[in-house]
């Protein structure tokens, strides 16, 4: 087994809110290994982006607490490192790709500078040298032009030539680590498709591992080997994203599952999950999901831990028994 | 793969575009022309003016517009119409340089106050309400006073009298610009503070700026030749316009032209301004398409 480059071990963390703390994230645990594209799936709200932003860092010092846990990204603990030690890790060491390609680039600066003052950041070169490097950073985002896109400014760009330019900034330095929030979702489908197939050809080219946060299970079955699935902040199921498609262990995986369209069940209605997601004030005492849950059952009233073995696990008391598939 | 076709000519075009929108307005138009004519005046003094605006002629002193002295001469014989020629270098670059300086200052510590907030921000941010609680003349006078009366020490007077209004309209500005999201992504490349508020910030916040310096050049004039009235700007003999109507004002009953066409220069200049910069500001704010273009 390769070497974790993340890991996230029981991670409990809250906001700080006039309403008092908030618990967003409770005892997430997942690793990532060197080379390996994982996906964090679940709804809006699930705390998938919360979690890539707490890998990052980037969530508001004054407002966040993390109560328990630790993110060990090359072996160390990310909230106890100094701002500083975080700033050679940004950029350097994790690439970060926003949801949104419209807004994540300086609207009063060509591309091409901002390419180019990130790079020199990065590797501390030439002018010159920057300039040569811009232009195969732009080659390697297959851009056809990249002396033309160089001195255009981001409102000159549609959506996915800017996600090109987003995800060059982003893998810049050649990071161990690049994680994807939501990259396609502001895309229309086509350039979506484009979009999936460089960020894969990207990770595999240098070896980068890749989070890759998705509400689509369809984009985590083209592209990831392991997935996660956080429900109301708690992760309910891990492992291989084959396995996970063939046999859902959790019942809000399946649910999940049963709401993607499918050519294979034509015709059939599409099945929605009753209810929505439990108040971050107000959960239920036992499992998160139970409210929701078709298989309910009276156990469910106290916590189910994530049992499994090796790669596979889930936080159900329902699923410890043999079940059928879909 | 889409390949972005934009004309080059497109981008320049803007250009044109907001002079014809600046000139459209006819008294925009006629600032314009205005400031365009004063500042060239200004420039070309050495050359346009018929003499040094300090030599004395006590023969020729207090003569009325003439073909020799187009506007007269002064109580000590020197040519009024070179005195003011020379008198707008000072005025308009000096109005300009402190203008650019509070200007400067202030979007620097107003971005930096907006990014960083925190004590940064709150220290900056109360030692900028206390410059504003001063009406600024009387302030000006005392800063002016304190440093020594000269034409530097004014500029500088008035420069940090103008700095409050920059430093919070900078932080308005770096407030809503730090929420956006390109600043959150230039954090996660690794890039600093500094690196972010002069690269990020600033670019992104000088329009509302841009307006601002024009606004404030008519009134900066004014200031300085208020100062120089008052005898705590430019002293004489240097031709500074306020300095020169505070001699020539006793003047005012037997040579008229003296002080009145003096104070008509500083009249002209600070109103080309002033309509210039209400042009400028009507063309960039985005309430005045909502009136349906309706400029006043």
């Amino acid at each position: 087994m390769t070497e974790s480059v993340l890991q996230v071990e029981e991670l409990t963390l809250s906001f700080r809110t006039a309403a008092g703390l908030i618990r967003v994230l409770r005892g997430v645990s997942f690793d990532i290994r060197a080379g390996e594209l994982v996906g964090l799936v679940g709804e809006s709200g699930s705390g998938k982006s919360v979690t890539a932003q707490a890998v990052a860092r980037l969530l508001p010092e004054e407002t966040t607490v993390v109560e328990s846990g630790r993110i060990l990204f090359a072996g160390r603990d990310v909230c106890t490192m100094t701002e500083a030690e975080m700033r050679e890790i940004r950029g350097r060491r994790i690439g970060y790709v926003f949801q949104e390609p419209m807004t994540a680039l300086n609207p009063a600066m060509t591309v091409g500078d901002q390419l180019m003052h990130v790079i020199r950041h990065h590797h501390g070169c030439s002018r010159r040298e920057a300039r040569q490097r811009v232009q195969r950073a732009l080659e390697e985002v297959l851009i056809h032009q990249p002396d033309l896109v160089a001195r255009q400014y981001p409102f000159e760009l549609s959506g996915g030539m800017r996600q090109r330019i987003v995800i060059a900034l982003a893998m810049s330095a050649n990071p161990a680590l690049l994680i994807a929030d939501e990259p396609t979702t502001a895309l229309d489908v086509t350039v979506q498709a484009e979009i999936l197939k460089l960020i894969l050809r990207l990770a595999r080219q240098h070896g980068t591992a890749v989070l890759f946060i998705t509400h689509d299970l369809g984009v985590v079955s083209q592209i990831c080997e392991r997935m996660v699935v956080l429900y109301a902040g708690e992760v309910v199921e891990r492992g291989p994203v084959r396995e996970i498609l063939r046999h859902p262990n959790h019942p809000y995986t399946r649910a999940l599952l049963r709401a993607v369209p499918d050519v294979a069940r034509r015709g059939e209605p599409l099945q929605a999950i009753p209810g929505e997601l439990p108040d971050l004030r107000h959960l239920p005492p036992g499992c998160v999901f139970a409210p929701r849950c078709v298989h309910r059952m009276e156990r469910c009233d106290t916590r189910p831990p994530l049992r499994g073995s090796g790669d596979t696990a889930v936080a159900c008391w329902w699923s410890g028994q043999e079940v059928p598939n879909r | 793969m889409s390949t972005p076709i934009v004309a080059r000519s497109a981008r320049y075009g803007g250009g044109r575009m907001l002079w014809k929108q600046l000139t459209a307005n006819r008294f925009t138009a006629l600032a314009v022309a205005c400031v365009v004519a004063i500042v060239l005046l200004a420039l070309l003094a050495p050359w346009l003016a018929p003499d040094s605006p300090t030599s004395v002629h006590l023969s020729q002193r207090l003569s009325p517009p003439s073909a020799r002295h187009w506007f007269g001469t002064d109580e000590v014989g020197r040519d009024l119409f070179s005195r003011i020629l020379y008198g707008a270098r000072i005025s308009v670059g000096v109005g300009l340089g402190s203008v650019l300086l509070a200007a400067l200052a202030g979007t620097l510590l107003g971005a930096f106050s907006g990014y960083w907030g925190r004590w940064a921000d709150q220290g900056i941010m109360r030692l900028m309400d206390i410059l504003l609680s001063f009406p600024s003349i009387v302030l000006a006078m005392a800063l002016a006073a304190a440093l020594g009366p000269n034409l530097l020490n004014a500029a500088l007077a008035i420069a940090i009298v103008k700095l409050p209004v920059y430093v919070r309209l900078a932080r308005a500005e770096a407030l809503s610009i730090s929420r956006q999201l390109f600043v959150k992504a230039a954090r996660t490349f690794g890039l600093g503070s500094g690196w972010i508020v002069t690269r990020h910030i600033i670019p992104n916040l000088l329009p509302p700026i841009v307006v601002q310096i024009t606004l404030d050049l008519g009134d900066t004039i004014l200031l300085i030749a208020t100062l120089g009235f008052l005898g705590l700007g430019a002293q004489p003999p240097t031709p500074e316009w306020g300095a020169m109507i505070s001699v020539g004002w006793k003047y005012l009953l037997d040579q008229w032209w003296y002080p009145t066409l003096t104070g008509a220069a500083i009249f002209i200049t600070v109103m080309s301004f002033n309509l210039l910069g209400d042009g400028v500001r009507d063309l960039l704010d985005p309430r005045r398409h909502e009136e349906g273009g309706r400029t006043s």
